[in-house]
């Protein structure tokens, strides 16, 4: 079964693949303090003043395209 | 409208910024719902049996300052701009939020485990005529795996549990890289084969659905750690043969194309890791 095993993980550059699919570290959307929740973020809002961007879509955008 | 470094800048230093998968928010009958139909039904999405999806800048107290559907920054940084004027001492009383309508709750289960899942096209497409193509033709799909705790307790055994692998398989394998995709349904898994031995994950799938317009055969491969009831390692890569694509994934490759998907643990102090599934919209055939 091993043999199988290494066989197929031979047959694709796993470590190169797994790499080119995680998505990249400096994405500037992430660096960006999202909420989950529009009543969360009306408390903050609220509480500190400020005017709110929703960002919504069918498909969450944090977890989509 | 990421790419703008002003964008970016006000979003993080002068709003509250929020994301959600409308398919929830629109629906729940509780003070989240209420809320946010309140907030997007004084924009031009405002029929209770159609979208909601786009941009909206609003105060505190939920008055629609602007609205788009458009991405670009010459389209966002106005909103923006109108927002901050409109923002300033604006009074808003505290809101009842009352019970959760239970339907829409998605909560990770006890013990549970989150895996970051990414997906691409690695080839098949015809050259990209307009910016906004050629970054669907290179974008990566992106969504969450849940791992239940019992199953996650299998994996320390050195199993692979079959809930787990067909989980993975009819919500995952899937080509999202343009939008909201098609499930696989449980009889068009033709073929599932995983296996775990020290580690190492090994196996290949075919999923077909009956009229054969679209289909996905792979190899998987990867390597499994669980220890002490956790999952220390889910690095597994499956890749394979897609064909077809969904109602709301046009413009896939003619034919069969190169496609991958990607898991790997997901960082729990990112946000973006307490999404749920996609899958997680319908909780019980998710997690069964």
């Amino acid at each position: 079964m091993l043999a199988i095993v290494s066989a197929l993980l031979l047959q694709i550059d796993f470590d190169a693949l797994h790499r080119e699919l995680r998505p990249p570290k400096d994405e500037a959307w992430r660096t960006i303090p999202w909420k989950l929740s529009v009543l969360d973020a009306r408390e903050a809002a609220a509480r500190e003043k400020k005017p709110v961007f929703l960002w919504s879509m069918n498909g969450h955008p944090l977890g989509c395209v | 409208m990421f790419a703008d470094a002003e964008i970016v800048g006000l979003l993080r230093a002068k709003f509250v910024t929020v994301a959600v998968d409308e398919w929830y928010q629109h629906r729940q009958k509780d003070a989240e719902g209420e809320f946010y139909r309140k907030v997007a039904h004084q924009g031009p999405r405002n029929k209770p049996n159609e979208t909601t999806q786009g941009l909206y800048a609003f105060t505190a107290d939920g008055t629609l300052v602007g609205y788009t559907n458009h991405r670009s920054a010459d389209r966002v940084k106005p909103l923006l701009k109108k927002a901050l004027e409109a923002a300033a001492d604006v009074e808003a009383p505290a809101v009842e939020r009352g019970k959760a309508d239970a339907r829409f709750e998605r909560t990770l289960p006890e013990g549970a485990a989150v895996v970051d899942v990414t997906s691409k096209v690695l080839g098949g497409y015809g050259e990209p005529k307009t910016a906004w193509e050629k970054a669907y033709q290179t974008s990566l799909g992106r969504d969450h795996l849940w791992i239940r705790r019992d199953e996650v307790l299998a994996l320390e055994k050195g199993g692979m549990p079959e809930s787990l692998a067909r989980r993975m398989v009819r919500f995952h394998f899937i080509d999202n890289t343009r939008g909201e995709p098609p499930m696989w349904a449980a009889d068009e898994v033709k073929e599932l084969s995983l296996k775990l031995e020290g580690g190492r994950l090994a196996g290949k799938v075919r999923l077909e659905t009956a009229s054969g317009d679209r289909g996905f055969e792979a190899a998987v491969a990867g390597f499994v750690e669980a220890k002490d009831g956790k999952l220390a390692r889910f690095d597994v890569v499956a890749k394979g043969q897609f064909r077809g694509e969904g109602r709301y994934t046009q413009n896939a490759p003619e034919g069969r194309f190169p496609f991958a998907v990607g898991f790997a643990l997901a960082d729990p102090g990112d946000a973006a890791s307490k999404v749920p599934p996609q899958g997680a919209r319908d909780l019980r055939d998710y997690l069964r």
